[in-house]
């Protein structure tokens, strides 16, 4: 059936034999949106403020113990980590009551516990964007997609020196045509939802909440 | 014509007496009143720093651009998506792309079916075709699920609860989940997401739309604030994403600033929490993520809208809302009293397109052409031009004439016509012109006090005592006397 | 694309006044202080006494063949280059951005297209060709403006009303909250859809109202019809004048107190 409606469908779609006149697109305005990275570091902490991302700008050496101090804010006992991480063996050493454990096994052999009983998952991040104060995070065998959705609390680790301007920018000089990963994601802040009267309420279906550790010196 | 929206619709819109009854309530017309300020306000803010226009004019460079190209675009898609690993189905129309829905349901033998908000799955009317054969079908981004629990329909494509406040869901899900009846956002938006946890777990089946589908990659782009339509993509060991032909764009670089528009066009955030780009199904490394990923293409009337250089512009859509946000229309009368899925200013262009200006007879009419939607569409569509060429279609005189727009000439009637004749005899001939004016002018006394629905809120307006042409005459003589 | 920057004429001798039916059957002291307006800067005004309608209605209402052959005998009314002016917003409209795709493929088409670009909104034509100056003779009093549709989005000239206003010193401009929403008119729009159009009027006096406003003004005739109409059937005491002649009795340096 359905060969013969994509027969279908394109050849009425090809029976258009005259094309309206339109302008070829002009990208330049996409261009304005640069800033140097002072700025952009600026940016890029008050737009993810503005939808209640918290961003710490950490150096290097100090990284662990300022997670360590957001995962007892959070009262977190189990984390996510991935074991590749290098931050992980600093935590781990450090850590009194925090059960750090990587994603190590399929969803399924685990979801339950995955959705209820993991209390934060630290993970890095591609790049960041300072225009909309976004993380463009790419999930990987080892920091897989729910990792960044189900636990309520997301760390993320962002060194300053994959501060982007813009996903134009990102997208543009890293030549994002072609194929792709499985998966990419943008995110800007922990979930939320205004659906009930326009009221805005963070932490709808995913995390309640979103700490960002820009880090200098990585 | 689409058989499922044929079958619900087979007899006209009840346009106006819906309308009645919306204008009356005073509670939801408040409710719209304020979301609909608040909106266009947040907008406005939310370009503040950006050059708009230029922004707009790239914005409908890129969705004319794409459209120009979309059957070579869609058969890319095809191409990049299936050697990603993604199944791809083409539907003739909404029946036809339920059908092909059920089918991959039955082949996985599920059972429960988890939803995020897609627009064309409200427009193929999927729950109730899934609900018919048996599946537990559920909405999962929290409008959307509220709507669910009232049995009733979104009000507004991107906010789909907006017809209701705090103090009606309370009761509603108190009633229908057992939940305290508590006036509180916050209390109500972790209950749904206690309930939908468990469900997002135990779906077979994840259904979402596509905002974007990106041509040479083969990725597809979902934009949500929740995590539902991630966790509707994720959990779930099966992903049908369903989309409307039109949506496809060349790349991922076009998706750049169409999203900057649409999510500022639409709710007045610069970004939304997600932007989701699906490009293949779980890999073997891979830990979660559906196994089986699905594309359905839905044309259901958008290929004959396509056939006409000037209606096809319709197809521009990035389904933003901001038409509606900004249309003193919508803002009385709201969403449910169009009865159609799209609503606003964007379902009067659409529907007539889709369902015939038999059954959407009072669409193209029901705007005072005031041009705020056209003024604010992120893509520049001309919606008050694409109105009047829907009246034009309305009253078409030649019925065989081939155009895309079912039912055109349906609304032509013997009288008005003959009111037109008249009118144009008398505006053609200055001097029948003249003397009839004056005349009206000499007689105002005996001017009717009532005119139909104008003077239901109004009085009736009074000829002056003489027209200007009278006084420009008169005036003329004594300056040359 | 973007609205095109407008480019207007030098101060001309003369111009021709396209009145509009509105204003010949209802308003026309409107349509005469237009004139004198006009005739104070300099400048003589033509009317062509066999002008009739801008086709407007018939348009709207999916009449093209009708509005067109309305349209067409006002296109042989203007035969000197002279601007054609006209006091009424959404007939302004018509004429300068309509004509020229009512007429396209026929016959008409360029020459409608040359007299399109001939036609201005008066009130932006007082502001920015005869860059006029105005001395206000009268007493204090507070004034709203309510701007038609067809002036502010169509012929994007929604800041001549309040640039007149505020060379008036002893008027106070006030804003209605929503400024910029319709009123409801939209010609056939208030009978076909009189409930809805009915309810957008109400909501619009009652923002004029809340202004505190002595009076509203506005310089399209339909919008003035509608919500004076409103206004009277409510019994408000909310009058509305065109803009047109309020700026006239105001500013007539001999006029008495
Ligand atoms: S028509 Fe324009 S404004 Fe309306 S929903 Fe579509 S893109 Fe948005």
């Amino acid at each position: 059936m359905t060969s013969s409606a994509r027969q279908t469908i394109l050849s009425r779609l090809r029976e258009r034999t005259s094309q309206p006149a339109s302008q070829p697109p002009d990208f330049r305005v996409m261009n304005t949106r640069r800033w140097s990275l002072e700025d952009g570091i600026e940016r890029f902490i008050a737009q993810q403020a503005s939808v209640h991302g918290d961003v710490q700008r950490v150096h290097e050496p100090d990284l662990a113990t300022a997670v360590l101090s957001r995962l007892h804010q959070a009262g977190a006992h189990r984390v996510l980590i991935a074991p590749s991480q290098g931050l992980r063996d600093a935590l781990v050493t450090r850590a009194q009551n925090i059960d750090f454990q990587g994603y190590d096994q399929k969803v399924e052999a685990w979801q339950s516990e995955l959705f209820h009983q993991t209390d934060a998952a630290i993970t890095s991040c591609h790049a960041g964007l300072a225009d909309t104060g976004s993380l463009v995070v790419i999930p990987s065998p080892e920091e897989p997609r729910l990792m960044t959705l189900a636990p309520p609390l997301h760390i993320a680790i962002l060194p300053v020196s994959r501060l982007f301007s813009s996903w134009y920018q990102l997208i543009t000089e890293e030549d994002w045509t072609g194929p792709m990963p499985t998966n990419t994601l943008l995110i800007s802040g922990p979930s939320k939802t205004a659906d009930i009267e326009q009221t805005l309420v963070y932490g709808a279906h995913g995390p309640k909440a979103l700490t960002v550790f820009l880090v200098d010196g990585i | 014509m689409p058989q499922t929206l044929q079958q619900s619709h087979n007899s006209a819109i009840n346009f106006q007496p819906q309308v009645k009854s919306a204008l009356a309530n005073t509670q939801l017309r408040g409710n719209f009143d304020r979301a609909m300020t608040g909106l266009m306000h947040k907008r406005t803010m939310a370009f503040a720093d950006w050059d708009l226009e230029a922004l707009r004019d790239l914005g409908q460079a890129i969705r004319q651009q794409s459209l120009r190209q979309l059957p070579d675009l869609l058969e890319q898609l095809e191409r990049q998506c299936q050697a990603n690993g993604i199944q791809v189905h083409w539907a003739r129309d909404g029946d036809e792309a339920c059908q092909v829905v059920t089918e991959i349901c039955q082949q996985r033998q599920a059972k429960t079916v988890i939803k995020g908000k897609s627009m064309v799955t409200e427009e193929m009317e999927l729950n109730a075709h899934l609900e018919q054969r048996g599946y537990t079908v559920l909405e999962s981004d929290l409008g959307e699920y509220i709507v669910q629990m009232a049995k009733e329909t979104p009000s507004h494509i991107i906010m789909p609860a907006i017809h209701k406040n705090t103090a009606e869901i309370a009761e509603l899900m108190h009633t229908m989940t057992g939940v305290e009846q508590r006036e509180d956002a916050h209390y109500l938006t972790d209950q749904a997401r206690q309930q939908l946890r468990e469900k997002f777990m135990q779906a077979d089946v994840g259904i979402s739309g596509v905002n974007f589908a990106v041509a040479d990659s083969g990725t597809l782009c979902l934009v949500e604030n929740e995590g539902n339509g991630r966790l509707t993509t994720t959990t779930p060991p099966c992903h049908i994403a369903v989309t409307g032909i039109e949506k496809v764009v060349p790349s991922l670089t076009d998706v750049a600033p169409l999203l900057s528009l649409l999510t500022r066009s639409a709710t007045g955030q610069s970004i939304t929490t997600y932007v989701n780009m699906i490009s293949r199904p779980r890999q073997p490394d891979e830990k979660d993520g559906p196994e089986a990923v699905h594309l359905v293409l839905v044309d259901n009337g958008r290929s004959d809208i396509y056939q006409d250089e000037e209606l096809a512009e319709t197809l521009q859509c990035i389904r933003c809302g901001a038409c509606m946000n900004h249309c003193p229309v919508y803002t009385r009368i709201g969403g449910h009293a169009y009865g159609t899925t799209y609503p606003g200013p964007i379902g009067q262009v659409l529907m007539p397109q889709l369902l015939g200006l038999e059954q959407t007879p009072d669409f193209a009419s029901a705007s005072s052409l005031c041009g705020s939607c056209g003024e604010v569409c992120p893509v520049r569509i001309p919606l008050p031009s694409l109105l009047l060429r829907l009246r034009r279609e309305a009253v078409d005189g030649d019925r065989t004439r081939a155009s895309t727009v079912p039912g055109h000439g349906s609304k032509r009637s013997n009288l008005e016509s003959l009111i037109w004749a008249v009118w144009r005899l008398v505006h053609r001939r200055p001097g029948l012109y003249r003397l009839t004016t004056r005349l009206a002018s000499q007689l105002r006394a005996l001017s009717p006090k009532r005119l139909g629905g104008w003077t239901r809120y109004r009085s009736a307006p009074k000829l002056a005592k003489t027209t200007l042409h009278s006084a420009m005459n008169n005036r003329s003589k004594r300056q040359q006397p | 694309m973007s609205q095109p920057v407008i480019l207007y004429p030098n101060k001309p001798e003369k111009v021709y006044l396209f009145g509009t039916c509105l204003v010949d059957l209802f308003y026309p002291e409107a349509g005469l202080a237009g004139v004198d307006l006009l005739e104070r800067e300099g400048i003589e005004v033509i009317y062509p006494q066999d002008q009739t309608c801008c086709g407007q209605p018939a348009y709207t209402s999916g009449r093209s063949d009708e509005a067109r052959a309305v349209a067409k005998t006002q296109l042989d009314l203007f035969p000197e280059d002279w601007p054609v002016v006209v006091p009424s917003g959404s007939c302004a409209g018509m004429m300068r951005h309509q004509y020229p795709k009512l007429f396209e493929g026929t016959e008409d088409a360029d020459r409608a297209l040359k007299l399109a670009r001939r036609v201005w909104d008066l009130a932006d034509f007082l502001v920015n060709v005869c860059q006029i100056q105005l001395t206000d003779t009268g007493e204090p009093t507070t004034i709203a403006l309510h701007t038609s549709c067809s002036s502010r989005r169509e012929m994007g000239v929604a800041d001549s009303g309040p640039a007149l206003l505020r060379q008036l010193n002893n008027v106070t401009l006030v804003e209605p909250a929503k400024v910029a929403e319709c009123c409801g008119f939209g010609g056939s729009f208030a009978v076909r859809h009189a409930d809805i159009s009915g309810a957008m009027a109400t909501d619009k006096v009652a923002a004029l109202t809340q202004t505190g406003c002595d009076r509203f003004l506005s310089t399209d005739c339909g919008c003035l019809m509608n919500l004076a109409g409103v206004a009277k059937k409510q019994k408000m005491a909310l009058p509305g004048e065109h803009l047109l002649s309020f700026l006239w009795h105001r500013s007539q340096p001999n006029r008495e107190a």
